[in-house]
């Protein structure tokens, strides 16, 4: 069976679709891969020249390195220790610098990139607040890297599924126990007895209440293997369609640099 | 990625797979046992951040390595899959 994909909701930062026809496995990598093997931008160095503000150098570094950095020409850089140069170099390294004098507060949108094509996802992040006087001047590395090195390198935020449901209905005595107990509110009597429709059954969270209120066990409801309701959320490096596809990518780009390696055993 | 063959027979393979883990091997190993000339595939893997998961495929007496790439070739074609019906419900909404 051909896999199938039903979208749900698609916008920029978040998805929500219905994966179909395809296993545990391959939806689980799809799952893992958004979370930790697509890589991102994220500052990772700082070279500090001031920092009066009430935050340690250190402190400050934690905040700025969990913005989300947006880039769309991703391919075009690589991670340092892949890179040749011994100490950065403009193939693997982005220079962000940051200059504010208070009284003001810092936002993500001060960030002044030397690649305009790599910027903060969001302008309205608050780094610091600074009082009269207080003062910082800093230089801040992007590096590229992976989800599952470090959370700031992590690409989709919250990204999951569940099964969808199978409900079987047989020798219905119309009750309506069932009705009255789901949680959702998605089940409804009929003339031949209770029932779920079709768009409702990506609501359903499978708690069973439904199997468990009937008296006579005519209504039953299974997890269909097959099928899963993804629910994507990105930080903003990437689009959500951009992060699902690019997941679907590292998946392949990992089967075939295994494949290269056997072949050449 | 690197890989590391530690022991090979005409029926067992043992393959230390460095820099990888759960997101490929666990697809990996479910595609290979949908294939009925291996009896036996599985993974070990101590820990995600200090070991490297091991490859364990045992085969009818068909070269495992060979076995394995096909797998590898039916996930690539699954991922082209998922792209595709992927973009086209993208397109579609
Ligand atoms: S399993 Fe729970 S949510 Fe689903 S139909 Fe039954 S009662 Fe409703
Ligand atoms: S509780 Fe059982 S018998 Fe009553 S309506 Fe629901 S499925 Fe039918
Ligand atoms: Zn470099």
């Amino acid at each position: 069976m051909t896999m199938k994909v039903d979208m749900l909701e698609l916008s920029e930062r978040s998805a929500r679709f219905v994966l179909s026809n395809t296993t545990p496995a391959f939806a689980n990598s799809i799952r893992r891969a958004m979370l930790a093997d697509v890589p991102t931008f994220a500052i990772d160095d700082l070279n500090i020249y001031n920092n009066t503000s009430v935050l340690y150098d250190e402190q400050l570094g934690l905040r700025l390195a969990l913005i989300p950095i947006a880039t769309e020409n991703i391919d075009d850089y690589t991670t340092q220790d892949e890179c040749t140069c011994e100490e950065g170099c403009p193939s693997c390294e982005v220079s962000i610098t940051l200059s504010a004098e208070g009284p003001k507060m810092v936002y993500s949108g001060d960030l002044i990139s030397s690649d305009p094509s790599i910027q903060p996802a969001d302008t309205n992040i608050p780094i610091i607040e600074l009082k009269e006087d207080q003062r910082v001047v800093l230089e801040a590395l992007a590096h590229k890297g992976l989800g599952k090195d470090n959370a700031k390198w992590q690409a989709g935020v919250a990204c999951g599924y569940k099964n969808l449901p199978l409900i079987r209905v047989n020798n219905c005595d119309k009750c309506g126990l069932c009705v009255s107990e789901c949680p959702k509110g998605i089940i409804y009597l009929d003339e031949e007895g209770a029932k779920v429709s079709e768009e409702n059954l990506v609501d359903c969270i499978l708690c069973k209440l439904c199997e468990e209120a009937c008296e006579i066990d005519a209504i039953s409801v299974k997890e269909d293997e097959s099928s899963f309701l993804f629910t994507v959320e990105s930080d903003g490096s990437y689009s959500s369609q951009q992060l699902i596809i690019n997941a679907g990518n590292t998946i392949k780009t990992k089967a075939t640099e295994m494949q290269e390696i056997l072949n050449n055993l | 990625m690197e890989l590391k063959i530690l022991n090979k027979t005409d029926y067992e393979i043992n393959m230390e797979i460095h820099g990888e883990d759960h997101t490929l091997l666990n697809v990996l190993k479910s595609i290979l046992l949908e294939d009925s000339r291996v009896e036996i595939a599985s993974y070990d893997m101590k820990h995600v951040n200090v070991s490297e998961p091991i490859l364990y495929v045992k085969t009818d007496g068909t070269d495992q390595v060979t076995v394995i790439k096909e797998a590898l070739s039916k996930l690539i074609s699954r991922c082209d899959e998922f792209n595709e019906v992927f973009s086209e419900a993208v397109k579609a909404c």
